[in-house]
């Protein structure tokens, strides 16, 4: 059924009902007195009442212009997304890792846009901040041209070493952060580590983008980071995955260094149950239909985005240190 | 007029205003919703109307089924947040313009290069993006020789110490070398050192932990100088000065005044003159009486041509250290048997030595202890090497004793509990790694 069918629908049901209880009261106030006596003293008011009410609809309406979508900002309702409540970061430089609850969940996108996010209007000592931005070869890279294989020869020539030369395998973004592109499988959880103590002598903010399925790598980022972010979808598929997760934040009382930002939430769809549950720090992000590839244009770059803008808080709320206090993002 | 169609009307009344005053559609999180229109998080109360231009009759008519549908109301009560709304988003639209975001935004899209990007930026007073990070270049310097460096060094210590005899704090033990008169032994220090050291006659092997071991062609001759203290002090404190500083000169008198103290200096010296005798001529063997050279102004001992176990440590861990990782076989052979070789004191019997000397009165003692903190760290330094050898190696199990031993020696070690704790994490022993985080105050 239709959106425009259930308002018709919403529309007319009351309309239909009322005509039936006018109907039915009228042929009642012949039996019952008393409803007829109510009925007597209440039209008189209730008319008055209801042509006052109909005036002040009609005055707002008329006085209060319309507010239309901008071109390219989607007309759907907008879904109620709460204030993150998100770990902060204070530490310096900031590690941050980002991992996925299923496949397709908008974590490189996400990663991508809070350091890009960081870099456009953070500060730091009075300059922007240098962000970095570890992201997994996928789709998105592709199509920008980012290629994994510098850093995948890379390690193939330094097998149980990571020199500072790696940071020039960093592509520069024109916002100021950089990306490293690794492909699936290179990076394991000795390399992790030995690559975040590189970058954390030369970024402010290091985003590690997590490929799932790696016990080890995910330990290890979960150890070099101070807060790690899960990104998952309003499913059931994510909510089954967020569980081992909470059940080994609680158990080790380390639940106040994660966070679940669940991605592409509609105002008609519900979130499982399970998600918001799992654990104490929330975001959400809304779908966005102006997003498109976030490697490309970043959501927090587009002023229509919703997603853009969640971005925005989110980031002020995680590194507050570093993020912009005035963006013309936010609100 | 029939009273039923009166009543009818009435009731209509009454049911109008009931139609008029109720919302016909979920309200769910009204208040959120009003709260993030009121701060301009979001835009409508629910969705935007899609209103069109020109068909003013069709969109009263959508404006007064919104009207119905929300009830008059939460319709007015909507209608000015969203209008407040709506200024807040014009307020953002206008910042949007000048915003560094904006003009990134430009330059993505193509509509200015980077250059204007740049000036744009600046014009507004806003700061630059940051540019790319760049690795500090390590050029090779040229090459200095060996001999140049420890004149340097000597000199340095000279200028520093005028006396030449106040005990030194520095965690360097010096090679085995002469000074830089001696110009072929100095320059030859490690070339000289044989393949085999059994293979040549006058060399010196010395080994000082546990025990002390003085051994050329397979005699030890640790116990003739042992049993006799006070050419043992001598010998031994001209030794330890020998690791500490390159040449290990010591001025001959601060050195009698440390051997004999409380003596006038005459009689220091005559003391010292006297030993120095016996050792040359009848009381030591050859083997350590021919490394002494003494002057009319300084002391040192000869530590050319000699293996020395506190050296090859200290050289190890430098290694060790310096590969940052995994380490060779051989490599890591090594390290475990220098471990189990050096694992006693550094010069354990020096306390005695020195007590039945000079009563340990004398500084010296403070120059042992530097050598055993340096033998300390050294030691901890291969242990922390090896654990990662193992670590990188996806070997964590092995890694954990080494990194305890080490932790317990030296517990100030941040970077060995970070390494335990990953150990710990990778073997799936979380509970000790949140205990090893806590006792080490390490970030989370």
């Amino acid at each position: 059924m239709g959106n425009r069918t259930k308002r018709a629908i919403r529309l007319a049901a009351p309309l239909a009902l009322g005509v039936a209880v006018a109907i039915v009261a009228a042929v009642l106030s012949d039996r019952i007195p008393a409803l007829d006596y109510v009925l007597a003293l209440s039209w008189a008011p209730a008319f008055v009442l209801s042509l006052l009410l109909i005036g002040a609809a009609a005055g707002i309406g008329l006085a209060l212009p319309r507010s239309t979508p901008l071109s390219g900002e989607p007309s759907v309702p907008e879904p109620v997304i709460s204030r993150p409540t998100i770990p902060e970061v204070r530490r310096k430089p900031a590690i941050i890792s980002v991992h996925g609850l299923e496949a397709k969940a908008g974590c490189t996108s996400v990663a991508f846009n809070l350091a890009v996010e960081l870099a456009a209007v953070g500060l730091v000592d009075g300059r922007r901040p240098r962000p970095i931005c570890v992201v997994r070869a996928g789709p998105l890279t592709t199509t920008v041209g980012l290629d994994p294989k510098p850093f995948t020869d890379y390690c193939r020539s330094h097998m149980a070493a990571v020199g500072d030369e790696v940071i020039e395998l960093a592509e520069l973004h024109p916002s100021g952060c950089e990306v490293l592109c690794v492909a699936d499988g290179v990076l394991d959880g000795h390399r992790l580590r030995l690559l975040s103590s590189v970058l954390r002598r030369f970024y402010d903010v290091v985003i590690l983008d997590c490929p799932p399925g790696d016990r080890w790598l995910t330990d290890t980022a979960f150890d070099a980071s101070e807060v790690s972010l899960l990104v998952g979808l309003p499913t059931e598929e994510s909510a089954k995955a967020v569980l081992p997760w909470s059940d080994t934040s609680w158990r080790y009382g380390l639940d106040a260094r994660f966070g679940l930002l669940v991605n592409r939430v509609r105002a008609n769809t519900s979130i499982p149950e399970l998600l918001p549950t799992a654990f104490a720090n929330l975001a959400l992000i809304p779908e966005d239909a102006a997003a498109g590839n976030a490697l490309e244009l970043p959501w927090v770059l587009r002023p229509e985005s919703r997603a853009g803008r969640a971005i925005t808080e989110l980031a002020a709320r995680l590194v507050p240190d570093l993020a912009a206090k005035d963006s013309s993002h936010a609100a | 007029m029939p009273h039923e169609l009166i009543a009818g009307l009435e009731a209509g009344a009454v049911v109008l205003l009931a139609l008029l005053l109720v919302p016909k559609r979920g309200v769910d999180h009204l208040r959120e919703r009003f709260s993030d229109l009121h701060s301009g998080r979001r835009r409508w109360l629910f969705e935007p109307l899609v209103l069109r231009g020109g068909q003013r009759a069709r969109n009263v008519a959508i404006d007064a089924a919104e009207v119905f549908e929300l009830g008059v109301p939460l319709y007015v009560v909507g209608r000015l947040a969203e209008q407040r709304s709506a200024q807040l988003d014009l307020e953002r639209q206008s910042r949007w313009v000048d915003s560094p975001k904006a003009l990134l935004a430009a330059h993505l899209k193509g509509a200015i290069n980077e250059a204007e990007l740049h000036g744009q930026l600046k014009s507004r007073g806003l700061p630059l993006p940051a540019t790319k990070a760049v690795a500090a270049k390590v050029e090779a310097r040229p090459l200095i020789s060996v001999k140049w460096w420890l004149e340097r060094q000597a000199m340095a210590h000279a200028m520093a110490e005028p006396n030449g005899d106040s005990p030194g704090k520095r965690a360097w033990i010096g090679p085995p070398a002469e000074g830089p008169e001696d110009e072929n032994a100095t320059e030859d220090t490690e070339d000289a050192e044989p393949a085999d050291a059994s293979a040549d006659p006058s060399y010196l092997s010395i080994r000082t932990f546990g025990r002390i071991e003085l051994r050329q062609a397979g005699q030890d001759y640790a116990l003739v100088l042992i049993g006799k203290p006070v050419l043992a002090y001598i010998w031994l404190y001209l030794f330890v000065r020998g690791l500490l500083e390159p040449g290990g000169r010591v001025d001959r008198g601060a050195f009698a005044d440390e051997y004999s103290p409380g003596l006038s200096p005459e009689r220091q010296r005559k003391r010292l003159r006297d030993r120095l005798g016996d050792m040359f001529k009848r009381d030591l063997p050859a083997v350590l009486s021919s490394r002494l050279i003494a002057d009319r102004t300084e002391l040192r001992l000869d530590l050319s041509r000699c293996s020395i176990d506190i050296v090859h440590l200290q050289e190890l861990a430098k290694q060790c250290t310096a590969k940052y990782g995994m380490l060779s076989g051989d490599l890591a052979a090594e390290a475990g048997r220098i471990l189990e070789e050096t694992e006693g004191e550094f010069l354990p019997d020096w306390e005695e030595i020195e007590k039945e000397t000079n009563g340990g009165r004398g500084g010296a003692a403070e120059y042992v202890s530097t050598l055993r903190q340096v033998a300390d760290t050294a030691r901890v330094d291969i242990m922390g090497a090896l654990a990662a050898n193992h670590l990188a190696r996806q070997e964590p199990r092995k890694a954990i004793p080494l990194l305890e031993q080490a932790l317990e020696r030296q517990p100030q070690r941040e970077d060995l509990a970070r390494k335990l704790r990953a150990a710990y994490l990778e073997t799936g022993q979380h509970l000790r790694a949140i205990e090893i985080q806590k006792d080490h105050s390490l970030d989370a």
